[in-house]
């Protein structure tokens, strides 16, 4: 098809005027687009011995050319089941293991100015009968646009929060416990799946990174995979599950499990806890299923 | 001074040994650097919207509020839907960076009232998170997308009513992978009728009734998010 010359030139200024307005769409969101503030660190871990303080600093960061008005507050948290490290936030001290009350902080409400920083100095005093881990998360909020009252029908303000989270524990008081329990093999689909409960029977929180392998006798590996992470607080109960194609032919074996729950401490490079592993006998049958399954040990 | 000969000769050869080109001398210089923990954060953006099905990532309106007036009981065709709704509704843009950690968004609501004592029924406004992998990140990357799947990586929350019984009670959007990979999320905040036949627009709808006290109903919708 041939095209005139006229058409040709009116054909790209289209093109370029479309152009335009895309660009000109894509400018006018990114300038009504807002960042929250930022905050570091998103996580503080700290042993502090009962009846002592630590004092420390968050730094609260403004990334834009707007100064923002930000508002700071405590809550307490917990894992939600599953215990994949989702959390459900609670008012404060409403919770058993609530660190709320241990913790003062200033400022409470500040602006900060476009580009700028505002620094956060919290004291955490643990009381001298404090024992097992205690938790608190200290939120950072701002509005997108301002709050206004609506004059007729409906209308949200819509708010965003920023979490900084607290874990204490104090020192001497801590006992790390874990249980592994209701072990099951299963073959569904020609694939082999292992699932095993965790349970924290200690008094402080653990994030779990955990894998297993099953060897014969003469220690060829026939299958091995990693566990799904687990976070959870004392008497939490969670599910590990991994799966594995290669279906290990009929005979007895022995079952290695490897539990890391020492993560969060070298995180917070506060020490390391020896890695827990646990072993058992296992008897599996023609159908993949487990005919026999020994003790944990 | 035979002595002060010898340390001066040395002190000569090693001058004239670094001046030397192609003569390299090695040492263990100790570095250390330590990235901070920083929190996940997110930008916002909000994009009003008026028509059914209406792709906010090409169209729409942005704001900086979710102003869902006027509200009607009146359908396009005339007849009467028998609550009160708005034909405007907002997708929440929410691009996330992880700086790292793992995440999480939610959303909570402890409800919409009017200061006079009267408040919105629960399951009046809906929620529906989303995404999609053609949507594309702003600022200086603002021309890229961010995959070519609308099945993000992470899980991604379920609709029903936004507002949650209490801004402690939440609404999730988005748990990220374990790869912690940035994304772009939506989250529509809606005030419909019921749908054709009666079907509810989301689960857990009740929709606002004619009889619901007038006034001026103000509530905040909260966007929280948090290392796992």
């Amino acid at each position: 098809m041939k095209i005139s010359y006229h058409d040709f030139w009116r054909q790209r200024a289209e093109l370029a005027f479309i152009a335009f307005m895309l660009f000109g769409l894509l400018i006018s969101v990114s300038c009504q687009a807002a960042d929250v503030v930022q905050v570091q660190p998103a996580k503080t871990r700290l042993i502090i011995a009962p009846g002592d303080s630590r004092a420390g600093t968050i730094i609260v960061s403004n990334p834009e050319k707007e100064a923002k008005n930000v508002k700071a507050y405590l809550e307490d948290w917990k894992y939600l089941p599953p215990y994949d490290g989702t959390k459900d936030f609670k008012p404060a001290s409403t919770t058993e293991l609530s660190a709320t009350n241990w913790i003062s902080f200033v400022p409470s409400e500040f602006t900060i100015p476009a580009y700028g920083t505002q620094t956060i100095n919290y004291r955490i005093k643990v009381p001298p009968d404090a024992s097992g881990g205690h938790y608190a998360v200290l939120f950072f909020e701002n509005y997108l646009g301002e709050q206004t009252q609506s004059t007729e029908g409906v209308r949200i303000n819509l708010a965003v929060r920023v979490a900084a989270l607290f874990y204490i524990e104090p020192k001497g008081t801590i006992n790390r416990k874990v249980q592994i329990d209701d072990l099951k093999f299963e073959r569904r689909n020609n694939k082999d799946y292992i699932t095993a409960n965790f349970i924290n029977a200690g008094n402080v929180d653990y994030t779990v990174k955990s894998n297993f392998f099953i060897i014969d006798k003469q220690g060829m590996v026939y299958a091995r995979g990693d566990f799904n992470d687990v976070y959870t607080f004392p008497q939490d109960v969670a599910v590990l599950k991994s799966s594995w194609k290669e279906n290990v032919p009929r005979g007895k074996y022995d079952l290695v499990l490897t539990m890391d729950i020492g993560t969060a401490l070298k995180e917070a490079d506060l020490g390391e806890i020896p890695v827990i592993t646990k072993e058992a006998q296992i008897e599996i049958g023609e159908d993949g299923g487990i005919i026999r399954i020994g003790e944990l040990k | 001074m035979k002595k002060f000969n010898i340390a001066l000769l040395l002190a000569l050869i090693g001058l004239w040994a670094v001046s030397l080109p192609g003569v390299a001398f090695s040492a263990d210089i100790p570095v250390s650097a330590t990235v901070p923990t920083q929190s996940p954060e997110v930008t916002i953006a909000i994009k009003e919207l008026t028509s059914p099905g209406q792709d906010p990532g090409t169209s729409g309106t942005p704001v900086l509020e979710m102003n869902f007036n006027p509200l009607t009981h009146l359908l396009d065709g005339g007849a009467d839907a028998g609550v009160w709704y708005s034909q405007k509704y907002f997708c929440v843009f929410i691009y996330t960076s992880s700086w790292g950690n793992r995440y999480e968004v939610k959303s909570s609501c402890a409800g919409f009232s009017n200061g006079l004592g009267n408040s919105l029924p629960a399951g009046s406004v809906g929620f529906v998170p989303g995404y999609i992998g053609a949507d594309r990140w702003i600022g200086d990357d603002i021309l890229s997308a961010q995959d070519n799947d609308d099945d993000p990586p992470g899980d991604l929350g379920t609709p029903g009513p936004a507002i949650t019984g209490g801004v402690d009670v939440f609404k999730s959007i988005y748990v990220s992978e374990p790869e912690a990979t940035n994304r772009i999320l939506r989250a529509f905040y809606s005030i419909p009728p019921f749908e054709t036949g009666g079907a509810l627009a989301f689960p857990d709808q009740t929709p606002i009734p004619l009889n619901q006290p007038g006034g001026s109903y103000t509530g905040t919708v909260t966007i929280t998010i948090s290392a796992l």
